[in-house]
């Protein structure tokens, strides 16, 4: 079990900035995922943990020990591709014993290990094939096995399902939870799917323009994002622009609502941004005199089956919420409604 | 741990920085494994073409042999009219064989490329055997399928085509279908990549729109082609400039090119002053036509 | 519909047309008497027994398979360096030296030819057997230079990260991902050179014609000495042959792939 430790880690490609200051501290034997979305230089900070690329500058260290200026050769670490990038010249075990090989472990005893893996990875049978006869997913277990045969310090997977199709690849985040949990190998996924993120991990690295935007459990990323970046990245959400004071009241151009402090606007007033997410939102028959309440129109009802989304234009903004589905909602396309925003709607620092 | 004792020294190692020691004129080790191939490509390819160069302005001695010197005499003989009908003809020999050439290679590499790889195989390999075979056996086969006692006028004979077998050869129209047969090969071999790569729904959206198959060859794929269909034309062309046998086998002195002319001075006239001269300017005419085709591919490339 | 038979029409008569020479050559090389007729008159392969005990021919065969060999290896030395540091590191140099090897078959060979007999006259070494594969050597590195690069072009750069990550070092990369994904790819480029090398004429012609006899000098010499079907048989035999390597190269690798096809469905 390794942690991993990232302090003040650039990287420049000529003029460009793909990694800006990235200071991270992460526990280990977590899931971690790095979120982001593409070319938001998720890829190039997992390809500095793992040593394919060196940072320009900073600082990189597993349990302590800096690893900064090592190729990845020399790091330990075990990798998962999105192409599985299995060697097509060699069979199922011989890939999975690849890294052992080069170590100059006796043929038999890679052998038994890889056959120990193909257990581990639920595929016991294949270990003389070759890797084209095996199907999408068996590939993905075989690159999960060959990345786990060195008892890797992290294990780093970079896109590991997007290859897959839709039902296996739920599956697969499931497996691949379970199997990390029993190993208690530190492990981050690269992804840009913030619904396997928020599913997979224990902690979510989002990452923007280079940038660290916020690190967290998903709950918590969820709850409180940090940046408009996070709130509109992950999930759903409604954002108001405006000005919040330390007395608990928001202001923007629909009027003025009555929210919870929080604790970075203890002192002046500031402009922020509310995030409402679409369950927080009620809408009701309108009713006057209700408290941190603004009218609209119902604009549009979508039923996805499982719940409705009700889109609710007010003033200016177009508010997107969601309701349970058989419910009777008491209103239609075009009535005037009030939409109720509770006080524990998350206020950010715009 | 083994892995975690090399991190633990990693830490105390330097970083390997370029250290001012070294000497700068000293090559790093990749470029120091580049110098046997450097060598034995400039010093045997690109100096005997510098020499050449040099040797094309010398004084050819009237014996045979050359002394150095720099004079325009060996370019000046170019205004001799057998230079200038042995230019001619080439340049019209191999355009018409680079047209015919690339005219049947584009449906024929496209037919075949869409066939099953079981198929290609077997057309591919008897490509590569008459490109790799060289002149020698190729214009010998001619010589035998064009003769009076084994060639084809003896099956017109039998098919009461003719009265009686004749010999095909010597003759222009022999130099031709020699070509031809050596030339197919490599202007199918030089569109194969790209139309192998060429996009199969192109034609489809075609015929789904009523084109007939053939219609929809020369109305969809051959525009879309256009540029490797002239590039190809270019390099069958230079391709068929080196012919140099074909025309010796099969043609009489008549029907010379540019090439034998070149290997006739050289070897039997001992004139090789001018025989580098000729060959200087083949291949300004082939490096020319190469550099521009390339360019203007290029240059269509980008545009979209 | 008409193109329903139309197109197996056209790709068989030009395949037919294509090996018509061969088939000629062969019927030839059957002949009893020493003429050339065909289709032949009775049946012998006493011509091919010649070509394969008679010193006449064994000895230029020998020749040209030695001079094919160590140009090939020759030919394959220069070209692996050059493309694995122009594919790994980009290197100028490797670039211009990459161009450089193309620059022999975009010229007519006479012009190379010519290239190699003045240098090798002033050199001293005209006429010797080294110069000759030396010459030989250098002249077809644009077939590995082009087939090789092919083969490195297939490799996906994630294997090699893959590689690294398990802990292979630059050489290690080399030995045991990149060699064994590109040795198909050496095979198929030194069969050519081998089959173009043994097969070619003007070259060995103006750098050693008088001194080392090839079997293309031995053929084009004796073709002023009048025909025989043993030269049917002899130049059979070198069609077989490169049908026979090349089919082999089919077999243990992806000719179509070697020769530039990218549409790719295995």
């Amino acid at each position: 079990m390794t942690n991993l430790h990232l302090e003040g880690v650039w990287k420049r490609f000529g003029a460009f900035e793909a990694i800006r200051n990235v200071n991270l501290d992460l526990p280990s034997g977590k899931m971690i995922t790095f979120l982001g979305p593409s070319g938001s230089g998720k890829s190039t900070l997992f390809r500095l943990v793992s040593g394919l690329e060196q940072a320009s500058e900073g600082t990189i260290r597993f349990d302590g020990i800096d690893v900064t200026g090592l190729a990845a050769h020399k790091r330990n670490v075990g990798m998962v591709f999105q192409s599985y990038a299995l060697f097509p010249h060699l069979n199922v075990w011989e890939n999975i014993g690849y890294g052992l090989a080069l170590r100059k472990v006796p043929k038999t005893q890679r052998r038994a290990r890889a056959i120990e893996l193909l257990e581990l990875i639920k595929l016991p049978d294949i270990a003389d094939r070759g890797i084209t006869q095996l199907s999408g997913g068996q590939r993905q277990r075989v690159a999960i096995a060959r990345a786990l045969a060195m008892k890797p310090q992290l294990f780093l997977l970079d896109e590991p399902l997007s290859a897959l199709d839709a039902k296996l690849r739920e599956h697969m985040q499931n497996e691949l939870c379970e199997l990390q949990r029993k190993l208690g190998v530190t492990t981050i996924v690269v992804t840009h799917d913030q619904r396997e993120a928020m599913t997979m991990s224990d902690i979510v690295v989002v990452i923007d323009r280079g940038a660290v935007q916020q690190v967290g459990s998903p709950l918590d990323i969820y709850r409180r994002p940090a940046t408009r970046f996070v709130a509109d990245f992950i999930g759903t959400s409604n954002l108001l622009e405006g000005t919040g004071s330390p007395e608990g009241k928001f202001e923007f151009s629909g009027g003025t609502l009555k929210i919870a402090t929080p604790d970075w606007l203890k002192r002046d007033e500031s402009p922020a941004v509310l995030c409402v997410r679409p369950e927080q939102l009620q809408v009701m028959q309108k009713a006057d005199g209700m408290p941190n309440s603004l009218d609209g129109q119902v604009t549009l009802i979508r039923d996805l089956g499982a719940e409705l989304e009700v889109f609710v234009r007010s003033g200016d903004t177009e508010f997107i919420s969601k309701e349970a589905s058989g419910v009777e909602l008491g209103f239609s396309v075009g009535d005037t409604v009030s939409l109720q925003i509770p006080e524990t709607a998350h206020l950010m620092a715009a | 741990m083994e892995t975690q004792s090399e991190l633990q020294h990693a830490s105390t190692l330097s970083l390997p920085e370029i250290s001012s020691a070294k000497r700068w004129w000293w090559p790093d080790a990749k470029t120091t494994i580049l110098i046997p191939p450097g060598i034995a490509l400039i010093g045997l390819f690109l100096v005997p073409f510098l020499i050449m160069g040099a040797v094309s302005f010398y004084y050819r001695v009237p014996d045979g042999f050359y002394v150095p010197d720099f004079r325009l005499d060996n370019y000046l003989l170019f205004f001799d009219p057998i230079f200038l009908t042995a230019l001619a003809r080439s340049l019209i020999l191999c355009a018409t064989i680079s047209v015919v050439c690339v005219s049947l290679a584009v449906p024929f590499t496209y037919i075949v490329s869409r066939m099953r790889r079981s198929a290609q195989v077997p057309i591919v390999i008897l490509l590569l055997c008459i490109l790799t075979l060289s002149e020698v056996i190729l214009g010998f086969s001619w010589t035998i399928l064009l003769s009076r006692t084994a060639g084809v006028s003896n099956l017109l004979v039998h098919l009461g085509m003719m009265d009686r077998a004749v010999a095909l050869y010597p003759s222009a129209f022999a130099i031709v279908l020699a070509m031809l047969h050596f030339c197919f090969p490599f202007a199918v071999l030089t569109i194969y990549p790209p139309i192998s790569r060429f996009d199969k729904s192109l034609p489809e959206a075609a015929a789904t729109l009523g084109a007939t198959p053939i219609w929809a060859f020369f109305s969809v794929v051959v525009p879309a082609l256009r540029p490797t269909i002239i590039s190809a034309l270019v390099l069958v062309f230079v391709f068929a400039l080196g012919a140099y046998l074909f025309p010796q086998m099969l043609g009489r002195p008549e029907d010379w090119t540019l090439s034998v002319l070149i290997t006739d001075q050289a070897i039997y006239k001992s004139n090789i002053p001018f025989a580098a001269a000729m060959s200087v300017f083949l291949c300004i005419i082939c490096l020319g036509l190469i550099a521009g085709i390339t360019k203007l591919t290029k240059a269509k490339g980008t545009q979209g | 519909m008409k193109s329903s038979y139309l197109t197996p029409l056209f790709v068989g008569s030009i395949v037919l047309l294509l090996s018509l020479p061969f088939i000629i050559v062969a019927g030839v090389s059957f002949n009893e008497k020493k003429r050339l007729h065909f289709p032949p008159r009775g049946f012998s392969l006493d011509w091919f027994g010649d070509v394969v005990t008679k010193s006449e021919w064994l000895q230029p065969i020998g020749t040209s398979l030695v001079v094919a060999l160590l140009a090939t290896a020759i030919s394959i030395m220069i070209a692996l360096p050059v493309c694995l540091m122009l594919w790994r590191h980009g290197i100028f140099f490797a670039k211009a030296l990459f161009g450089l090897g193309m620059v022999p078959f975009m010229l007519p060979p006479v012009t190379s030819a010519l290239g190699f007999l003045i240098f090798w006259s002033e050199v001293g070494a005209y006429g010797s057997f080294w110069a000759l594969i030396l010459s030989h050597g250098v002249f077809l590195v644009t077939i590995p230079l082009i087939m090789i690069s092919l083969g490195l072009e297939t490799i996906e750069k994630e294997l090699l990260d893959a590689a690294s990550s398990l802990g292979a070092s630059e050489f290690d990369l080399f030995r045991t991902v990149v060699m064994p994904l590109i040795t198909p790819f050496i095979f198929g480029s030194a069969a050519f050179c081998f089959v173009l090398s043994l097969n070619e004429y003007i070259i060995a012609f103006m750098v050693a014609g008088f001194t080392v006899e090839t079997l293309p000098i031995k053929i084009v010499n004796s073709l002023r000495y009048g025909y025989s079907p043993a030269m049917a048989a002899v130049s059979l035999l070198s069609v077989l042959s490169a049908a026979i390597l090349f089919a082999a190269v089919a077999r243990f690798g992806d000719l179509l792939k070697m020769v530039g096809s990218l549409d790719q469905s295995d």
